[in-house]
């Protein structure tokens, strides 16, 4: 991300976890990175896209980042990497941003980076091999699952936005992973998982 | 008019505007003029747009009950199916764009769940242990893990029906279903 765009985006999200989301305005925004909104308007086009820019970097780096571990042979890492994309970043701005940020998807209609692309061929793929070596148990068609697993982690977005964070979102996701895949061994995913941060 | 009838007329009236023109198009002027009513009158018995598109939604799950919740032949898991199915039709019974701006507003005010009601999840989760019993759903959890999985999942895909437009909705409950086994571990012969 360009150097003002990322300013942008950090004062953005400073403000809007001090003040809360609707409170903040283009101005204030402004006003805090020292710029006048034209200039603003050049790096990003809404308040709304200050969110939406977050996520887009990361979904623009997924692919690779997934292929990486699948040439090293960690699927599961791969795998798990793929399906949890958005978390890093819910994480990081938290359930109340994040519920604005689902919001805005359904609004727009935003299609998801999920489906129809690359990502989606590859993680197919993944399953499909995980499968065969006799670590995914499930019967189920590797693209039914990927569906499956993908339809999870937005409901699981969801409730984890809408109890306003109550449960591990990580946790719990995990927990529906291992129970569509019916894992072989859950401590294989769970082993490679600790090892990607 | 009596209090029900009225609000009744209200919500009519605005779900077919808010069909015909979308939910945002539509202002509370409209809404009075179709049904021939003064604003004030309107909010005696509506607070919001969006609480016409709670009535349109919510709808009776105790009076549907008895529809999907005895098994027929023993099998549980055409009941689970059915119980499912029954308010995810109603979900998707109109256009997404109305969907979606219900899901938004259960977002903004904490109260988004698949089905809530009480007497809904009690008889699930006891169709889901005989199921289990009987072997035809081959998923080890527990009943209540299996319940929240299985309406986590339809959240997610009433989400992804709202953001990437839907086809017929006979392919979109066709899929609905067979992804509901994939959560649950259905075993073929009872699908």
């Amino acid at each position: 991300m360009e150097e003002r765009a990322k300013l942008i985006t950090e004062t953005g999200l400073r403000l809007f976890k001090e003040r809360g989301y609707d409170q903040v305005t283009v101005l204030d925004i402004c006003q805090a990175c020292g710029m006048t909104k034209p200039t603003f308007y050049k790096y990003i086009t809404s308040k709304e896209n200050i969110l939406v820019s977050m996520f887009k970097a990361k979904e623009e780096n997924i692919l690779p980042e997934v292929q990486k571990l699948k040439e090293e042979g960690k699927l599961l890492a791969a795998l798990w990497k793929g399906l949890t994309c958005s978390h890093e970043v819910a994480l990081e701005i938290g359930p109340d941003l994040m519920s604005k940020y689902l919001s805005y998807l359904l609004r727009y209609s935003i299609p998801s980076y999920r489906y129809q692309t690359s990502l989606q061929d590859l993680m197919v793929e993944i399953l499909e091999t995980l499968q065969e070596q006799g670590e995914i148990t499930s019967l189920y068609s590797p693209k039914d699952l990927y569906y499956a697993l993908g339809h999870m982690d937005q409901g699981t977005l969801l409730s984890w936005v809408t109890s306003s964070g109550s449960f591990n979102l990580q946790k719990g996701y995990e927990n529906s992973v291992i129970a569509i895949l019916n894992l072989k061994d859950p401590s294989k995913l769970q082993v490679e998982k600790e090892e990607l941060n | 008019m009596e209090r029900t009838a009225m609000s009744e007329k209200i919500c009519d009236t605005a779900m077919q505007l808010f069909v015909k023109k979308g939910f945002y198009d539509i202002s509370v002027n409209e809404i009075c003029k179709a049904v021939g009513i003064t604003k004030p009158t309107f909010y005696k018995y509506v607070r919001t747009k969006e609480d016409i598109l709670y009535q349109y939604y919510s709808f009776n799950p105790a009076k549907m009950l008895p529809e999907w919740s005895s098994p027929e032949n023993g099998n549980y898991w055409k009941s689970i199916v059915k119980g499912f199915s029954m308010c995810f039709s109603h979900y998707i019974s109109l256009d997404t764009q109305l969907l979606s701006r219900l899901l938004i507003s259960q977002i903004s005010n904490n109260t988004l769940s698949f089905q809530s009601d009480p007497q809904w999840n009690e008889k699930m989760m006891e169709l889901i242990e005989k199921a289990q019993m009987e072997k035809q759903i081959l998923s080890g959890w527990e009943p209540c893990q299996i319940l929240r999985m299985m309406k986590s999942y339809a959240l997610g895909y009433c989400f992804f029906i709202c953001t990437e437009g839907m086809e017929d909705h006979k392919t979109v409950l066709d899929t609905f279903t067979l992804l509901l086994s994939t959560v649950a571990q259905t075993s073929p012969e009872f699908m």
